[in-house]
């Protein structure tokens, strides 16, 4: 009889099991300690995800190639180690910027790192599943965490009225998903994505129905048209470090799952998945570029973009699996601009009151140039404007799209982003060319820097950066 | 050499805003006035680096010089190079610019370093856009233009403004976005996204009929060809003088540039094919855009108009398959680019003292502004192609050149140019000649040494090109026949 695990599989663990160990320890000490602050607690998650990180990439770095463990139910190759080491770095970004919010609102417990910590877990987890169990349990393992934090400013009616929308659909989801699993297993007989590679053919109906089931519960978590619904409700009226974080880390893991359970168990389908997959693009980018258009709340509207970035993301997946250098590279690209533009709306304040409609942006040039300057070029970026990188992003998804012959669905993306330009073009007037409503409070010191510090990694950042990058996720 | 002129400008850009948070103990003013100085002297200054690359080229050796290759990101190159057409346009850019920023210190009064800056960062762009020999570089340029432009027009422009820069930013947009599909497909295709490489790889005709199509998309809006012109009069009219300087001056020469640089040599077959397409929309440009301009009450949107004639000639030479045709139509880009240029200058002036633009409100200012008046008569004869100009050149060879092409095509232009007479006429005696009737005029004042400054260096190069073409002629003389081959050669086939 075989162990049920090794000490290596232990050494290839290790990332996930600081992860456990620094969130459960959190909870003790916020149990235990009660006078331990915040700051304190984040700062110790902090050290976590830094461990993690720097192990995830050492193992990364010295055995580039494919190991698996647990049996297969776990993976970890270069790739995936820097994607993991991106999603603690959002995370971390994330809960940096959340503190004095979440002082404001009096919700500054420990719980929040907590739960901040058990769900980027369930990404690291999820960036590692190599069979559909461990796919489960990722997406469960982030998903739960998630809907407390919807829901963290238990006062607000719309806070609770977030999470519980979060959760009743996030669970039907969580359902689909589960039973496309249930099907796919009970037809092909195996878990690991390799065993369905091996097994698995699109002639079997069993498979195509568990498929087509997975992808759907798969778009709901990644927010992806039309499955979208619960986002710009969940977006508004969640405290808005907690959209921060939901718009960041979750979507690179859930993004980058998606493609790989494609990639990796579903190669010989792609036939039958590239359509449906170019479908759910589609009606995303269309829904994004739409939605957003008579928004007026800015999270709404953040909300709509990060609905619209998955469509051009799913434009890669639905490419294949010699797209992965170019998503992991879009959403890199499009992760950091949406933490620095929550940084924008964490930083500034109107006597302590935090931003909500885009009118109360109004002109911040006047009066906070630096900042202005910041947002404008994260907001370029995420229009796909050159010289900033999110055109980038965008030219290597559509370029992954047309050499795999998409065509019609790179021209609908690169029509359908002119729509979208016009919104960020009009969050970029409102600072720029109106005249101003009120003061600007000082702004906070830990988001600003997170603005600028992503409003140069698009503007002069990744020029150098990206084609090393690319080189290193096989792009 | 050119990444020092191409990127120039935007380092100085960075230098005011550091200087501006130095300078912080010293008054708002104070600070405006040292933004302006940075801000000329470093646009003078790529002005003379401008020179000096020129200086540096042998005008007859075929291919690109001051070349400058780094690999970059994916299989895309950071690559910089001329030949003549572009350097000559360069230079309109680095002398237009300085100009334009001189001029504006009058009227130009509110976030004086977000508009230097903004200035800056659009002569980087256009400059870039003429200089990359990489198709995406190029693309990354030509697209970024936008992002000043739209803050331009929308900060510093008039009463509707924001509807205008929206106008020009979307339209732009969703011309180029279609050729950026065009641009990956073509370098998946060729394997190289080199703009010299592609020129030479031979696509499928019945592809290239798509990708031109998608191109042309792109370059006929910026140029602007009708029926897509009509973002043009929007933007004029909206845009502070200098925006407008800059935009009729330097970026509709964008989209001539891309006709003459993708377009023609990268699709020499399609451009045949489509050769019908563009003469019809050029004479129609001509014709119904001067008999627009003869209607319009608002100065600035009349010129803005007579902009679409003209550019109607270049694509007219641009197409006309011969070496005289296209030499003709690089001679009207930099021509109009000089001369159209100077006539918003001149709309600025009048404009500045009352603040108005309606044609109605003005009248016999020649009694009170002789000085202005000789300028506006000068850059008006230009305009309408008076010989002596060098409005007249461009346009007396374009006909010649595309007479033998399409006689009527050539016909319907020439009838054109009277048109053009009429309202560049009609325009100078409704506003400079008759009696002062209205009073609010009665002590509006004559050009002052600033302004005389800014029309004098417009005034000579008006003149020089007009009796002396040949300056121009030789130096493009290799690089518009390679173009013009290219198409002579698919009309061979």
């Amino acid at each position: 009889m075989e162990a049920l695990f090794s000490r290596f599989d232990l050494v290839l663990g290790i990332p996930e099991i600081a992860l456990a160990a620094f969130a459960v320890a959190i909870v003790m000490v916020g149990v235990f300690q009660r006078r331990a602050s915040f700051g304190q607690m984040a700062g110790l998650l902090a050290f976590g995800f830094l461990i993690a990180g720097a192990a995830s990439l050492l193992h990364g770095f010295a055995a580039p190639d494919r190991w698996t463990a647990f049996n297969g139910f776990f993976a970890h190759d270069r790739e995936i180690a820097i994607v993991k080491a991106l999603i603690y770095l959002a995370s971390a970004a994330t809960l940096a910027m959340s503190m004095r919010f979440l002082q404001a609102v009096e919700r500054a417990q420990f719980e929040y790192v907590a739960l901040i910590g058990f769900a980027t877990l369930g990404m690291s987890v999820l960036a590692s599943a190599n069979s559909l169990l461990t796919v489960y349990l990722g997406v469960e393992l982030l998903s739960l965490p998630s809907y407390v934090l919807a829901a963290f400013h238990r006062d607000s009616a719309r806070g609770s009225e977030a999470g519980l929308k979060y959760f009743v659909l996030g669970a039907i989801a969580s359902g689909l998903l589960l039973y496309g699993m249930s099907l796919i297993y009970g037809f092909s007989g195996a878990l690991g994505f390799a065993e369905i590679a091996a097994r698995a053919s699109s002639g079997d109906v069993g498979i195509t129905f568990g498929l087509v089931l997975m992808i759907c519960g798969l778009a709901f978590k990644v927010s992806a048209a039309p499955f979208h619904m619960w986002t710009p409700d969940v977006y508004e009226g969640a405290p808005t470090p907690v959209t921060a974080f939901f718009a960041a880390a979750p979507k690179f893991a859930g993004m980058f799952i998606f493609a790989r359970l494609m990639f990796e168990a579903f190669p010989s389908m792609i036939e039958g998945w590239r359509p449906i997959i170019a479908i759910l693009a589609i009606a995303s980018m269309a829904v994004g570029a739409f939605g957003a258009l008579l928004q007026s709340n800015v999270k709404r509207l953040m909300a709509y973009s990060s609905i619209g970035n998955i469509g051009y993301g799913l434009i890669a997946i639905a490419a294949g699996p010699e797209a992965m250098g170019a998503l992991i590279a879009y959403l890199a690209i499009y992760v950091t601009t949406t933490i620095g533009i929550f940084g924008g709306l964490l930083a500034l304040r109107h006597q302590g009151a935090y931003l909500e409609r885009i009118e109360d942006l109004s002109g911040l040039i006047g009066q906070r140039a630096g900042m202005a300057y910041g947002l404008g070029f994260l907001l370029f970026s995420v229009a796909g404007i050159p010289p900033f990188a999110g055109f980038w992003g965008k030219l290597l998804v559509f370029q992954a799209g047309v050499r795999a012959d998409l065509v019609w669905l790179a021209v609908a993306g690169i029509l359908l982003s002119v729509v979208a330009a016009f919104y960020y073009l009009r969050l970029i007037k409102v600072m720029v060319m109106d005249k101003a409503q009120a003061r600007f409070d000082t702004p906070l010191g830990i988001p600003s820097w997170t603005l600028a510090i992503a409003a140069l990694m698009v503007s002069v950042g990744y020029i150098p950066l990206l084609a090393p990058f690319l080189r290193l996720v096989g792009g | 050499m050119l990444s020092l002129i191409t990127f120039s400008p935007l380092v100085a850009a960075g230098l005011i805003l550091l200087t501006r948070r130095l300078l912080q103990w010293r008054d708002e003013a104070a600070r405006d006035q040292s933004t302006w100085a940075v801000g000329l002297l470093a646009s003078l200054a790529v002005f003379g680096l401008a020179i000096f690359g020129l200086s540096q080229m042998a005008p007859a050796a075929p291919g690109f010089q001051l070349v400058e290759k780094t690999a970059w990101i994916g299989g895309v190159h950071y690559h910089l190079g001329v030949d003549s057409v572009a350097m000559l346009l360069i230079l309109l850019t680095a002398f237009l610019t300085p100009i334009c920023l001189f001029a504006a210190q009058s009227s130009i009064k509110s976030r004086v370093t977000e508009f230097v800056v903004a200035f800056l960062a659009l002569e980087t762009f256009v400059i870039g856009a003429f200089a990359a020999l990489d198709i995406v570089l190029f693309y990354v340029f030509f697209e970024g233009g936008l992002i000043p432009m739209f803050v331009i027009i929308g900060v510093w422009g008039g009463a509707n403004r924001i509807y205008a820069a929206y106008k020009f930013f979307l339209y732009t947009l969703a011309g180029s976005v279609l050729m950026l599909i065009a641009l990956i497909a073509m370098v998946l295709l060729a394997g190289t996204s080199d703009i010299a490489a592609l020129m030479a790889y031979d696509f499928p005709k019945d592809l290239q009929i798509w990708l031109w199509l998608a191109f042309f998309a792109s370059f006929a809006v910026k140029t602007p060809m009708f029926p897509v012109h009509t973002w043009l009069p929007d933007a004029h009219v909206e845009a502070p003088t200098a925006g407008s300087v800059i935009l009729a001056g330097i970026l509709l020469k964008l989209g001539g540039y891309g006709f003459f640089r993708f377009s023609i040599p990268m699709f020499p077959d399609a451009s045949e094919f489509f050769q019908p397409l563009v003469f019809a929309l050029s004479v129609i440009a001509i014709l119904y855009a001067s008999l627009v301009a003869f209607r319009q009450t608002d100065v600035k949107k009349l010129i803005a108009y007579s902009s679409v004639a003209h550019m109607g000639f270049v694509t007219l030479g641009l197409f006309s398959g011969n070496v005289i045709g296209m030499q003709a139509a690089i001679f009207q880009m930099l021509s109009h680019g000089v001369i159209s240029g100077a006539l918003f200058l001149c709309v600025g002036v009048v404009y500045d003292r009352m603040h108005t633009r309606e044609i109605a409100f003005y009248g016999g200012l020649a009694t009170r502004m002789p000085i202005y008046a000789v300028a506006l008569m000068l850059f008006t004869l230009g305009n309408v192609g008076l010989p002596g100009t060098s409005g007249f050149v461009g346009e007396i060879l374009g006909l010649t050149a595309v007479f033998p092409v399409s006689p009527l095509a050539a016909a319907a232009a020439a009838f054109g140019v009277i048109l053009s007479a009429m309202y560049g006429l009609h325009l100078y005696r409704a506003m400079m000649l008759g009696d002062l009737v209205n009073p609010k005029l009665a002590a509006i004042a004559d050009l002052d040494a600033r302004e005389i400054a800014v029309f004098a260096p417009l005034a000579f190069l008006t003149l020089l090109l007009g009796v002396a073409p040949g300056l121009v002629f030789d130096f493009t003389q290799q690089a518009a026949a390679a173009a013009a081959g290219e198409l002579a050669a698919a009309f061979a086939r």
